[in-house]
């Protein structure tokens, strides 16, 4: 998913959920932030590496594929854009490094989604409200691929087919150039490279399927490379509402309107006033869909949305002293992808999976490894003792 | 390119700027190592390419590749050892077919590039082409001249413009699709 959605559209999720404006903004801007919080920008604020919730490509190119280069790509991956559907998924071929990677593949609805969100309640911040949203609403869109590099899981058959809206097929056309753009009415689109390396970088999430999980209007078909020759319909309008109204529910859960959260519900009664103009959106074939988000956003609150600029609250975070900087915007922030990451990596490994790393329950066995997840433990004081 | 895939390119540079020179300065052994050099890599490669076959990509979509290049790189690496007691003109003439094969297998590679949108085409295009031509060039050379001396120079040569591409390509900008 792209900007369009992460922040404009969970703008308007957040506020149709009963947020006010401003703080349907800051849902928003915390979703769309978890694309741009990348280890170097976290340097260059003095920040805590470890809260990276995104990995640039120049950094992506710098990391070794060895096992610990590996364990990093999949705590920032898992935890944020391919959230893992079914930790425990009946697989009984493959070997035990094929099952691991397998179980990896992100789906909506699983175990972990309810995590997450309920994560959110007990952080309480409204940062940690858009980083569930970013990851909810990434399930949707990311579904079928898995946030490690695998050629065995994430590689696609060449042969994919574009089902166009008269209802007609399309073969769809793949290069490789970084610097042309998907050309929507020829059907030729950019995808990764196809490595045969098993852990090369190209075959990191959707790579190699290209944009097309991040485009609302699209729909295909395809051949993944785990489904043992079945082909894949991708209904990409239908997945987007339904992650819309899943965050609607989601959010409305967070703000106490809800006992409890319950996978594969969705709040379609508070959207169905907005239906006909939703499903318009999502279905206008366009790359990007930003303008026709921010229209809608704007006519639902009657407020001016100001466009994402990633550099808005930097400044907050690093002139405040150590002590106040874990309550500014990006100090909540980053106690809040710092908290998802750990949520994730621990489940990952108590489920026998070792590719993201190791995990130590604090409560357990007492602070073990990086300084950084330090933050998490204080924050949690500081909650209790509230 | 990561770091380490640069420093590996130049290191594999800089082991076949080490066998051109064994070649030229040690004509009649030069050839002996490189073939077991050769030989061993190739089953070492197929090996590896096999073990991953049977462990990961036989569950996967057009995973049988891996299979037919595990069995191609092992089937090639068994024959080129049991080249060690053939007489040297045949044993040079093999690796100049490999050369040859190799600069043929660029040469496709860059056709389907430049379909599919990359810049690196002609760079591969050269490549290919020039390992042809060496091939080609120590074969009629050598027929013409009756040396398999000429032969031998003229591999080393191909074998130091690959040793230079390899550690030239470690220092090159590399452009990248990745998607997220």
């Amino acid at each position: 998913m792209q900007e369009d959605f992460h922040y404009y559209a969970t703008y308007c999720a957040a506020y149709m959920a009963g947020y006010t404006h401003d703080e349907s903004l800051t849902i928003a801007y915390s979703a769309q932030f978890v694309d741009w919080c990348s280890a170097t920008l976290l340097s260059e604020l003095r920040a805590p590496r470890a809260a990276a919730t995104t990995q640039l490509q120049l950094e992506l190119l710098d990391i070794p594929t060895d096992l610990i280069g590996l364990q990093d790509i999949t705590r920032v991956w898992s935890s944020f854009h391919f959230l893992p559907g079914n930790l425990q998924a009946d697989i009984r071929y493959g070997s035990k490094r094929y099952r691991q990677i397998y179980r990896l593949i992100c789906g909506p609805n699983g175990e972990l989604l309810v995590s997450t969100v309920e994560l959110a309640r007990k952080t309480g911040s409204l940062q940690a409200v858009g980083v569930a949203m970013h990851v909810l609403a990434d399930t949707w869109a990311h579904r079928y691929f898995a946030g490690t590099p695998s050629q065995v899981i994430n590689n696609v058959d060449n042969r994919v087919v574009e089902i166009l809206p008269d209802g007609t097929e399309r073969p769809m056309t793949f290069r490789h150039s970084a610097s042309a753009p998907d050309d929507l009415d020829q059907g030729i689109y950019t995808s990764s490279l196809g490595y045969t390396g098993e852990h090369s970088i190209m075959n990191l999430g959707h790579g190699r399927a290209g944009h097309l999980p991040d485009y609302s209007f699209i729909r295909y078909r395809y051949m993944p490379a785990w489904g043992g020759y079945t082909e894949i319909l991708k209904d990409n309008p239908a997945d987007y509402y339904r992650a819309f109204c899943q965050m609607v529910y989601a959010m409305r859960y967070l703000r106490g309107e809800r006992e409890a959260f319950e996978a594969d519900r969705y709040d379609t009664d508070v959207v169905a006033p907005w239906e006909t103009v939703i499903r318009e959106i999502l279905e206008k074939r366009q790359i990007n869909a930003c303008a026709d988000w921010k229209a809608f956003a704007e006519q639902l609150s009657g407020e001016t949305i100001p466009d994402f600029a990633i550099e808005t609250y930097q400044e907050a975070y690093v002139t405040a002293d150590e002590v106040a900087k874990s309550d500014t915007f990006l100090g909540r922030f980053i106690l809040a992808a710092m908290a998802q990451k750990s949520m994730v990596t621990q489940a990952i490994f108590s489920s026998g999976n070792w590719l993201a790393g190791v995990s130590v329950d604090f409560r357990q066995k007492g602070f073990r490894g990086i300084r950084d997840y330090r933050a998490l433990i204080e924050a949690a004081k500081r909650r209790r003792k509230a | 390119m990561t770091k380490i895939q640069r420093i590996k390119a130049v290191l594999s540079g800089i082991l076949m700027l080490i066998g051109c020179v064994i070649m030229v300065a040690l004509p009649d052994e030069g050839y002996w190592i490189m073939t077991v050099l050769l030989g061993v890599a190739l089953l070492i490669s197929g090996i590896r390419m096999l073990v991953y076959y049977f462990r990961m990509a036989r569950y996967m979509v057009g995973g049988k590749t891996s299979l037919y290049m595990g069995i191609l790189l092992l089937d090639f690496g068994a024959f080129t050892l049991s080249l060690l007691d053939v007489a040297r003109v045949y044993v040079v003439l093999y690796l100049l077919g490999i050369n040859a094969f190799a600069g043929v297998v660029d040469v496709l590679r860059a056709v389907d590039a430049k379909r599919l949108g990359t810049r690196v085409w002609k760079w591969k295009l050269f490549h290919g082409v020039l390992e042809i031509a060496v091939a080609l060039a120590a074969v009629i050379g050598g027929f013409v001249l009756h040396s398999t001396a000429v032969v031998v120079a003229v591999y080393s040569i191909g074998l130091f413009f690959s040793a230079c591409s390899q550690i030239a390509s470690a220092f090159r900008r590399t452009e990248i699709v990745y998607i997220s």
